[in-house]
């Protein structure tokens, strides 16, 4: 029987075995070829921006790069595996992925689990492997809220089910975020929820209410935080505070305004030369408009909106709605990352510690970056979901096994009640 | 999207959806117009404010190059220091920082602070500062302040002929004599670096670093003699002082080459500390000073008569009693003597019989000889400032004039004219272009200039110039006003002079300011070297030239005749000082030569190797050579010396000269270079008081 009707039901205007005879690989090549060409880019700039750093604190200029290419390969495994999981997986699992999430943000916050690293807790060490909990959270939050938009579907515009149980969920991650501190990622939790329940559909206004909140709770948290506060001031006049915590965000304006549109040249830029602190990790955007001029910046920027338009055509041609939202979550939290990041760099936000995904430093961020790639093209190979294909047989052969088993124990009784 | 069943409800979602998607593509683009906003419209504000200038293009001076004597002896050189400088922009906490720096800098604490509180780029601290200073002020790490390094000019010899040499700015220009003279020469090269500093401000990365040592500057080797500088230096100093005199001047030439052996001044001048003293001291007064000559003028007469046939070395004069009345003037001699012959003239220094061999030339014929001897021009030394003396036309000579010049009144010269004329007598007769400047090495030790000897004319012809070789010695004899400036082994041929000079104010003589002066050359026989020694306004017991120059000559001249390895000429060809002229001085002379310059580039080659050795067959003269040198040289001779000490050769034995069959054993005694006594024969003070 069933696969007429499973047909029936996904209205698949192809046939089932589409990923077999297609000519390509049945996933986006191009997004593939966009975030590989983004790592690239990443691994000469990280080079050009951390040798001189490295040489003279390691005595190895090859320290960063080495750590980043470790990286990444951690990462294409992540993503070769996520490319494998079909991603309804994630709906099914998703408490027990929350549940994971959140004890883990629990975890590194004892002291004795979580490491301080510039004045917040934000790493966790199991055995040898560290990693940022934080990076984890965002990934769970865009799971969740494409499998809670998904599911609640024509209901999205009511408070108590449509709004009510995002709000919750995220304010508690939110809340956990708050305590390491992470103001960044917390931003970047709401901003995402607020997105994606905006493009389920709920009610405008409820969203307003709740930005208004968010703004409210927000202004609390930096007036509330004198290094908050200094970082805004720092970001609405940055040469009043340049020599203390302005410096960061004055000297990466200098690097770039004073190499000129062409550019200083690969290699030669000075902002690293200990003018530009960590301009390897939030900053590298700095470094590759200091050395690349104007072009590097349109590469890079290209490069996203690639992303980006791939991601959004994988949602928009996603045949269920987890995996729509999904997609155009996981893109979008790519997306709205890197304009951040950049828009901290050139400054037109103050500055969050946001990295740059798949460009800027750091382990946790490029393998969880990888996976969501992975996740993205699981989806856009847009297979069957074997599993609930096989459901019906599942079923049947448990039923026919309880049958047995029934049939077995009448037939004991039976002969328990013949004499 | 086909899983969305209602029309209505997909058209909404591409609709949100597209809409989030544009809200992204315009957030990039605005990164990319922002990025093209800072690097245009405010990309030269954004420059001027980067107070680090990172990259910055530095214009450096290149190393100086070194100014050395005829020996290769350092005489000017320049060495690298640390220059401390501050970028007050980059100075986080001035108050604190400046109490840091004021303790290592020893510098006033306000005024550090009202340093760094300023909107300056670049400030200077200390410049020139000592290695130590440098070193513990890095050692504070406070970013903004670095040290650069700049070329000190140093003087090893201090004074040592500190206004010849001059001195260079602070910022490497050279300002006074042979350094500003030179200055293109030694200044070297400018080359653009691109230093790139880190945060601190120190500089990190050096960009194409240029190879520095084809920017340095060529080094100036003169023709002075360190040595003989130093002796002429100190002779005149000693003179000066006990005469109570203002100042002094010696001049030593090679009368072959022409070649500026010393050129000593008093007051002495320290370019190291060229700021403490005052301008008068940088004049180089042997070329800048112009005077009288008086009676060391007398001998250029007498040349000039002997050449024109006038008269010859024993003809008779009668001075008339040592005095004669021109006009309503009378002109007087010192000594009263009734007749002399012409050579006895300049033992006694006759102002009546110079006036008669004067009038023998005549007018005409004697200004000739006076600007062929190079009075009234410039020597051709090429120095900064020369002034070329003044001597009328003869068209305007009052008699009285005529009388005065004849005694080398009433013209005026400079000291370095004197000495090219005498070292004319000396040469035969071949006035030279005084020669200061040797070479022109560059950084490789390539000559790319040489300065090669140069006649001017042939003034008096080599007959002549023996026959005043002869005449000048009679003067340093017991009987002569010269007896100071004798030597033990030489014959000496000098003049005296003790000249009135003009008191600018009243323009008439004065009675209080004379210049002493003794010239002359050795040996006589065979002329080597050239001294004029001039004294300016000895007031003291005795004025007179041959008191008060005499014995500075007679060192200086025993010093340069030793340095130079000059043997003494054995005792049967020397000159014999009787009354009568020997036979052959007394033949009469070859017509004029001609007064056009010749230029000789190979007058007399000085083959710097051979220069040392005395003679075929005969024990070099090792003064002054270091260990290597000195072992090449005995090597040469076939001598294993034996060495004591260390430095360089200050004495030897046998002594220069020795044949080396007599050698048994050659001793050189060594110490380190500096201040090294020569061992000059002294000049006795015995004798008369000259001019009596």
């Amino acid at each position: 029987m069933s696969s007429d009707v499973l047909s029936k039901l996904t209205r698949r205007p192809e046939p089932v075995a589409r990923p077999l005879d297609d000519s390509g690989p049945g996933w986006d090549v191009g997004l593939l070829v966009a975030v590989f060409s983004l790592i690239g880019v990443g691994l000469v700039m990280l080079y050009s921006a951390s040798a001189v750093m490295a040489s003279q604190r390691m005595a190895d200029h090859h320290v960063l790069l080495g750590g980043q290419v470790k990286n990444t390969i951690i990462g294409v495994f992540a993503l070769l595996v996520a490319l494998q999981i079909d991603y309804r997986w994630y709906k099914r699992l998703v408490y027990p992925i929350l549940g994971g999430c959140f004890l883990f943000l629990a975890l590194v916050l004892i002291p004795e689990v979580g490491t301080m690293q510039h004045g917040a807790r934000r790493w966790l060490s199991i055995g040898p492997v560290g990693f940022q909990p934080a990076e984890l959270a965002k990934l769970t939050a865009v799971i969740f809220l494409a499998y809670s938009v998904s599911k609640k579907g024509k209901q999205m515009g009511s408070f108590t089910i449509g709004f009510l149980p995002h709000l919750f969920i995220i304010g508690a991650m939110v809340g956990l975020l708050m305590l390491q501190p992470d103001f960044g990622t917390a931003v970047m939790l709401i901003s995402m929820m607020l997105l994606l329940l905006f493009v389920s559909g709920a009610k405008l206004s409820y969203l307003f209410l709740v930005s208004i909140g968010g703004s409210l709770a927000g202004y609390a948290a930096i007036s509330g935080s004198e290094y908050r506060m200094q970082r805004i001031l720092a970001f609405l006049d940055p040469w009043s505070h340049r020599q203390d915590i302005g410096y960061q965000i004055s000297e990466s304006l200098i690097a770039i305004g004073s190499a000129g549109l062409s550019g200083r040249g690969l290699g030669e830029g000075a902002g690293k030369l200990g003018y530009v602190p960590e301009l390897w990790n939030d900053f590298i955007g700095t470094i590759i408009a200091e050395e690349l001029g104007i072009a590097g910046i349109v590469v890079v920027v290209s490069l996203f909106l690639v992303i980006l338009w791939r991601g959004f055509r994988i949602a928009f041609q996603s045949e269920t709605s987890f995996g729509m939202y999904l997609a155009f979550g996981l893109t979008s939290l790519i997306a709205l990352q890197a304009m951040a990041n950049l828009f901290v760099v050139t400054g037109m936000l103050p500055t969050k510690g946001l990295t740059l995904p798949f460009v800027s430093h750091g382990g946790t961020s490029m393998i969880v970056g990888l996976f969501s790639i992975g996740i993205l093209l699981n989806i856009s190979k847009n297979e069957p979901d074997y599993w609930e294909m096989k459901k019906a047989e599942r079923e049947s052969t448990k039923e026919r096994k309880r049958w047995e088993k029934k049939r077995q124990r009448i037939l004991k009784r039976r002969d328990d009640l013949q004499p | 999207m086909q899983h969305i069943g209602d029309e209505k409800a997909r058209f909404w979602l591409q609709i949100r959806l597209g809409v989030v998607a544009t809200l992204f593509a315009i957030g990039f683009v605005a990164v990319v117009g922002r990025v093209y906003y800072l690097q245009t419209v405010e990309a030269d504000a954004l420059e001027e404010r980067t107070s680090h200038q990172w990259n910055q293009e530095v214009t450096r001076q290149a190393r100086r190059g070194d100014i050395r004597d005829r020996h290769g002896v350092e005489l000017a050189i320049s060495v690298e220091v640390p220059s401390i400088f501050v970028r007050p922009r980059s100075i986080t906490d001035a108050r604190r920082e400046a109490a840091r720096v004021a303790q290592v800098l020893d510098m006033d604490e306000q005024r550090l602070i009202e340093i760094f509180e300023s909107d300056r780029n670049f400030v200077w601290l200390q410049r020139q500062a000592h290695p130590d200073t440098a070193r513990a002020l890095e050692e504070l790490e406070i970013a903004g302040i670095g040290t650069e390094v700049e070329y000190k000019r140093y003087y090893p010899m201090r004074e040592l002929a500190g206004q010849l040499l001059g001195f260079v700015g602070i910022d490497g220009e050279g300002l006074e004599g042979l350094e500003r003279q030179y200055n293109k020469e030694l200044a070297g090269g400018t080359y653009h670096l691109r230093v790139t500093r880190d945060a601190r401000g120190r500089p990190m990365l050096l960009s194409d670093t240029p190879e520095f040592g084809k920017f340095e500057g060529n080094s100036l080797h003169l023709t002075i003699d360190q040595e003989i500088q130093r002796t002429a230096e100190q002779a005149v100093k000693r003179q000066v002082e006990k005469n109570e005199a203002q100042a002094g001047v010696a001049i030593v030439l090679d009368v072959d080459t022409g070649d500026v052996l010393a050129m000593a001044n008093y007051p002495t001048f320290d370019p190291n500390r060229f700021s403490r003293h005052s301008s008068s001291d940088w004049r180089l007064r042997a070329v800048t000073d112009v005077f009288e000559p008086g009676s060391v003028f007398k001998p250029f007469v007498l040349a000039a008569a002997l050449q024109e046939g006038a008269t010859t070395l024993d003809t008779k004069y009668d001075l008339e009693g040592g005095r004669m009345q021109i006009g309503r003037h009378w002109i007087r001699d010192i000594m009263r003597r009734d007749e002399l012959t012409a050579a006895e003239l300049m033992q006694t220094s006759s102002n009546v019989g110079s006036y008669k061999l004067a009038q023998e030339i005549g007018r005409e014929k004697f200004y000739d000889y006076i600007r062929a001897f190079g009075f009234g021009t410039p020597t051709g030394i090429g120095l900064r400032g020369e002034r070329s003396g003044v001597v009328w036309p003869h068209e305007q000579w009052a008699e009285i004039s005529f009388a005065n010049i004849s005694f080398g009144q009433g013209l005026s010269t400079t000291p370095m004219q004197v000495a090219t004329a005498v070292a004319a007598l000396a040469n035969g007769g071949r006035l030279l272009e005084p020669r200061i400047v040797d070479e022109i090495r560059d950084r490789r030790g390539e000559v790319v200039y040489r300065n090669e000897p140069t006649m001017v004319r042939q003034v008096i012809s080599p007959e002549v110039a023996e026959q005043m070789a002869w005449a000048l010695s009679l003067v340093t004899l017991p009987a002569g006003t010269g007896t100071a400036g004798a030597l033990e082994h030489y014959t000496v041929a000098a003049k005296t002079g003790t000249a009135q000079q003009v008191d600018p104010e009243t323009r008439a003589y004065s009675q209080d300011h004379w210049v002493a002066g003794f010239v002359g050359f050795a040996p006589a026989e065979a002329p080597e070297i050239a001294v004029a020694v001039f004294i300016d306004r000895p007031d003291g017991e005795t004025r007179y030239g041959g008191a008060v120059a005499g014995p500075a000559f007679a060192e200086i001249a025993g010093e340069a005749l030793a340095r130079r390895g000059v043997l003494p000429i054995p005792a049967d060809q020397r000159f014999q000082l009787g009354d009568e002229p020997p036979a052959p001085l007394q033949a009469n002379v070859s017509p004029p030569a001609a007064d056009n310059v010749v230029v000789l580039p190979t007058m007399r080659v000085f083959d710097r190797d051979s220069q040392r050795l005395s003679g075929e067959g005969k024990v070099p003269n090792f003064q002054s050579l270091t260990l290597r040198q000195a072992l090449e040289q005995a090597n040469e001779i076939g001598l294993v010396p034996q060495i004591n000490g260390w430095g360089r050769v200050t004495d030897q034995v046998p002594s220069p000269g020795t044949p080396i069959e007599e050698v048994e054993q050659l001793v050189l005694v060594m110490s380190p270079q500096t201040e090294r006594q020569w061992v000059a024969d002294e000049p006795g003070l015995a004798g008369s008081l000259e001019e009596e």
